[in-house]
């Protein structure tokens, strides 16, 4: 096993005493009391948007652990579609808090929403109570096997527009990935109109486009060689990858001899993107009730099958647990952004 | 050739091995069930089933999934057939003639064509996508957005074909249809359109609700209404006429070329991503009309208007799952949860699928298809007597029976205002249907008018306004379309100069 | 028969223009579309209307015209009962009451056999949907209040 999967293992064996110790315990009676609430109920684990994307695979994936680690306790997936996700995250605010309700939602999307004030937004995100992080989102910029882009250099000196496949223009993911891709300052042409990764995938492939800023199912079609990977945008290592430039590190981000400002940029995505799919459940839950959901959700994302099945399926490449509580701390810092980058958002996240 | 013709007889072998064709049988059934129901369909349960796949071996997997995949629109075209309530959205172009042959004491014949069309489809789907394996690859990458701009433009023109007397009028509903398919946000801006502040319209209308709406809906508040019961216009309750399931049958194979040419157009159609099987069927209703010599039986019970479109939406399903195998891009919502069953089975689409290793699989997945139509066709026969007595119920009975599937077909999102989406066009399907107005237009430009606008744009974007020179499949298609519309214009024009001198 | 549809043919012209209007509010790509069709669609109507203006026959009996237009007024006052009725008191409580009306009253059915379909409906519902599905049917306004000071928090 390489270096890097053998720090991320160990990483993951002893981050699980260390998350569970470091929260506070609410007295014990209190816990056993909400055991007791939990008994035979039915929680509902929402997932904002359709059945057979990559939310529902990684709801779907945790559904049968969770169920293991809260026994007599049902967990059902409700699909909740519309509204890219703020349907689901409205509704999931102003649920009861009584613990039956969870989602997993999409740290980028929440976050985005919230700074550039879109008028759906009827949350506020740092109120949310945070269960965990299953994963950060990762993204892998690749390029037709024809195409004018062969690598990091020919992206950034190309000898022509580099044409670009768009999905979701206005959203969050939409604006940080264009906020990385602007500030690298190559002459683009965007091409808007895919309705879904897949498609913008398939773009590159037959040519039609130069690249496509995919995700995790961009680097299943590198290491198929189907596309070149050219530069990465990722927090932790993808399998497969590691040779690829990271526009992350600060190695690259210092050979390339960014501005501040562009640095600044890029380090908002990061951290945006650090957050990653969360999961939450509506404010104000009572911290033993909260307690025994992420004890459970921290018990599967540790869970040594549980980790297996989302690699080997691909849903859930590497799992990256993180407490709510930080979750919490990294939501408030970035809802604290500096007005620039707030501005830039609001104007990417409007309509074209 | 030797390793092919290898790989296609331990594909067959790979579904024999116990307890594979139990799960298989197990899919279709529940398939079957499961297609009844409006609404309730193909991917629910499909999502539903992802967790217990977990546990099973690839081969009983792909048994059971596909299995009741690939029969999800054979049942439904029963109930399109005797309640006029599309069981799948791709079955609404079957009640448009299986309906009035069911009034006119022709239950069984219809059911029977619906069945024998569906299992001929569903094998004509799997046997192309056999053939089609060595070139899956090249044909996906040479399909890009000017040719699904034709294909969708293609679908489109058929609005002509299917407007019944009032042709100016229909192809305005067509038009409807493609302005309300537009309602919410944009794919090509991001602006949201048309939702005047609804949230619940951002993802824009829904094609069951609608569909259920203006079909079944429509029906049931002329049941209702005029507490009639489906038998009232039949000379005799139904009784189950095995002669009429013979007639059935033998029509299908006697048009043979016919039930061929609408399953590969269904095959063509759902081989494109984004189209469902509801333009499928349509479409290939229209053809039939087109080519039929008794274009004005269509929907009044013509037998070819039930064979075209039950032929086209089973072929469909194999075409949905070339792009799926070629390159791991679904076909259609329902091929991404298989796709995503796929991927953790291990089974990863692409090059792998079509080498030596991975063909024994790939040809297993079309075994499983050609199969689970054959035994479909078979158990939902079974099915059929008891089905069909039902409609002989009194409509005190059977109207809330009815109503209360379309409503649940519709609950399927869980959001109640889907159903008062389905009561609105209810009520627009009834008005329609009183006036004899085509609604058939409106679910055509409804399903493709967003896609019709993407690929424009997509395609004006990358290749400018002179695509049609530079892309040739693209121009062959325009050609298709001008020839259609000439052919539908001159057949019209006869008709009322024949009309004319009568 | 005439005049109805001419009234629809009307509306759907009203709807058409009421798009095409709400079209200028936005950017000049996201209203291509929408224009170019919305103006053909607009055209093929009008032509419609006076087509049939001029050819039509002067109207319809009084009684056709009548028993037309009270159909048509049943399926909306139906379908504005029935959409309130969902609001209000959920998936079962409207589809409990409206079969139980239904049957009785409009189908002429014994009171037993209404409570009898009636309850093997809503049965049937339950069992298909939250059993089996897990999907949960529209509690409704009204439940959902009285549920809320039922249910422990």
């Amino acid at each position: 096993m390489e270096k890097s999967k053998i720090f991320f293992f160990l990483f993951i064996v002893f981050t699980l005493p260390i998350i569970i110790a470091a929260r506070p315990i609410p007295d014990k009676a209190k816990i056993e009391s909400a055991r007791a609430f939990f008994k035979d109920k039915s929680i509902e684990f929402v997932v904002p948007y359709a059945p057979g994307g990559g939310y529902d695979g990684k709801a779907r994936l945790m559904q049968r652990f969770l169920e293991k680690y809260l026994p007599r306790v049902k967990v059902l997936v409700k699909n909740m579609p519309g509204g890219g996700s703020m349907v689901a995250t409205n509704q999931v605010y102003v649920a009861r808090p009584n613990g039956l309700t969870i989602a997993i939602l999409s740290g980028v999307g929440i976050v985005a929403n919230q700074i550039a004030e879109t008028p759906v937004v009827k949350y506020d995100a740092t109120k949310f109570t945070y269960l965990g992080r299953i994963d950060t989102e990762k993204r892998v910029l690749i390029a037709g096997l024809n195409s004018k882009v062969k690598d990091l250099d020919t992206l950034l000196k190309p000898t022509g527009k580099v044409r670009q496949a768009l999905t979701g223009p206005g959203s969050g993911s939409y604006a940080v990935t264009q906020i990385v891709l602007s500030s690298l300052g190559f002459p683009r042409e965007d091409i808007l109109g895919y309705q879904s990764s897949k498609e913008a995938q398939m773009a590159v492939i037959r040519g039609e486009t130069d690249i496509h800023l995919s995700g995790t199912e961009g680097a299943e079609l590198a290491r198929r060689k189907e596309v070149r990977p050219i530069v990465l945008l990722t927090a932790s290592p993808i399998e497969g990858l590691e040779k690829v430039p990271n526009l992350f590190s600060k190695e690259l981000m210092e050979k390339l001899k960014l501005s501040d400002d562009t640095i600044k940029r890029i380090s908002f995505a990061r951290d945006l993107m650090s957050i990653g799919y969360i999961l939450a459940a509506p404010p104000k839950l009572p911290p033993e009730r909260s307690w025994l959901l992420e004890e459970a959700i921290q018990k599967t994302l540790h869970d040594r099958e549980f980790v297996e099945l989302g690699r080997k399926s691909g849903i859930i490449p590497l799992v990256e647990p993180l407490s709510g509580e930080e979750v919490l701390l990294t939501v408030k810092r970035l809802l604290s952004v500096s007005p620039e980058i707030k501005s830039d958002i609001k104007k990417l996240m409007k309509p074209l | 050739m030797l390793e092919i013709f290898i790989s296609v007889i331990e594909g067959l072998r790979l579904i024999f091995i116990w307890p594979t064709p139990l799960a298989l049988i197990g899919g279709v059934v529940i398939g079957l069930l499961v297609g009844i129901l409006p609404g309730i369909g193909g991917i629910g349960t499909l999502a539903l089933m992802l967790p217990f796949v977990y546990k099973m071996a690839p081969p009983l997997a792909i048994a059971f999934l596909l299995g009741m995949h690939a029969v999800c629109n054979t049942s439904g075209g029963l109930t399109s057939v005797l309640f006029a309530i599309p069981g799948e959205s791709a079955n609404a172009a079957t009640m448009l003639d299986g309906f009035p042959m069911a009034k006119k004491g022709q239950a069984a014949k219809a059911c029977s064509i619906v069945l024998t069309a569906s299992m001929v489809g569903g094998i004509v789907g799997a046997l192309v996508l056999a053939i089609s394996i060595p070139v899956m690859r090249a044909v996906i990458k040479a399909f890009g957005p000017p040719e699904f701009l034709m294909m969708v433009t293609m679908g489109i023109s058929f609005v002509g074909v299917l407007s019944g007397g009032k042709p100016f009028l229909g192809i305005a509903c067509g038009g409807l249809g493609i302005l309300i398919s537009l309602i919410g946000d944009d794919p090509v801006t991001g602006t949201i359109r048309y939702t005047f502040g609804w949230i619940y319209l951002w993802d824009g209308l829904q094609l069951v609700p609608l569909t259920v709406g203006l079909f079944a809906i429509g029906e049931l508040l002329e049941y209702g209404i005029e507490r009639t019961s489906i038998s009232h216009e039949r000379e005799s309750r139904f009784k189950m006429r095995w002669d009429q399931v013979w007639e059935g049958i033998s029509f299908v194979f006697r048009r043979i070329e016919l039930t061929i040419r609408c399953a590969l157009i269904g095959m063509f159609i759902g081989a494109v991503p984004g189209i469902g099987g509801v333009v499928a069927s349509f479409v290939s209703y229209g053809h039939a009309k087109q080519t039929s010599r008794l274009p004005e039986e269509f929907g009044h019970g013509n037998p070819e208007g039930v064979l075209a479109p039950e032929a086209a939406n089973n072929a469909k399903e194999g075409g949905a799952l070339i792009p799926t195998i070629g390159f791991g891009i679904p076909g259609s919502a329902a091929m991404a949860i298989i796709l995503a069953a796929f991927m953790i089975l291990g089974i990863k689409p692409g090059p792998e699928m079509l080498s030596a290793q991975g063909l024994p699989t790939t040809f297993a997945i079309v075994w499983t298809v050609a199969l689970a139509n054959v035994l479909g066709a078979f158990i939902a026969l079974s099915w059929v007597p008891l089905m069909a007595r039902v409609t002989n119920l009194r409509p005190g009975i059977l109207v809330p029976l009815v109503f209360v599937l379309a409503i649940l077909g519709v609950s399927s999102r869980g959001y109640p205002e889907d159903i008062l989406m389905a009561l609105l066009f209810g009520v627009v399907g009834y008005v329609m249907r009183m006036m004899d107005l085509p609604r058939a237009p409106v679910i055509l430009g409804f399903v493709l008018g967003r896609l019709f606008e993407i690929n424009l744009h997509l395609t004006l974007q990358i290749y400018g306004p002179s695509f049609l020179l530079k892309r040739p499949i693209a121009f062959v298609i325009m050609l298709i379309i001008v020839f259609t519309i000439f052919w539908e214009i001159r057949s019209r024009l006869k008709e009322r100069r024949t009309e004319g001198e009568a | 028969m005439k005049r109805d549809e001419l009234l629809f043919e009307v509306l759907l012209g009203i709807i058409i223009i009421i798009f095409i209007t709400t079209s200028f509010y936005y950017s000049p790509k996201a209203r291509l579309v929408p224009l170019v069709v919305g103006f053909i669609s607009l055209g093929l109507v009008i032509i419609q209307v006076i087509t049939d203006a001029m050819t039509g026959k002067s109207g319809q009996k009084g009684e056709e015209a009548k028993f037309f237009q009270s159909k048509f007024i049943y399926a909306v006052l139906f379908s504005i009962a029935y959409g309130s009725a969902l609001f209000l008191l959920g998936y079962y409580g409207s589809l409990g009451i409206f079969s139980i009306v239904a049957t009785r009253y409009w189908f002429k059915e014994k009171w037993g056999t209404s409570f009898i379909i009636t309850g093997a409906l809503l049965l049937f519902s339950y069992v298909l949907f939250v059993v089996v599905f897990g999907i949960e049917l529209y509690p409704g306004i009204i439940p959902a209040f009285i549920s809320s000071f039922l249910i422990e928090e």
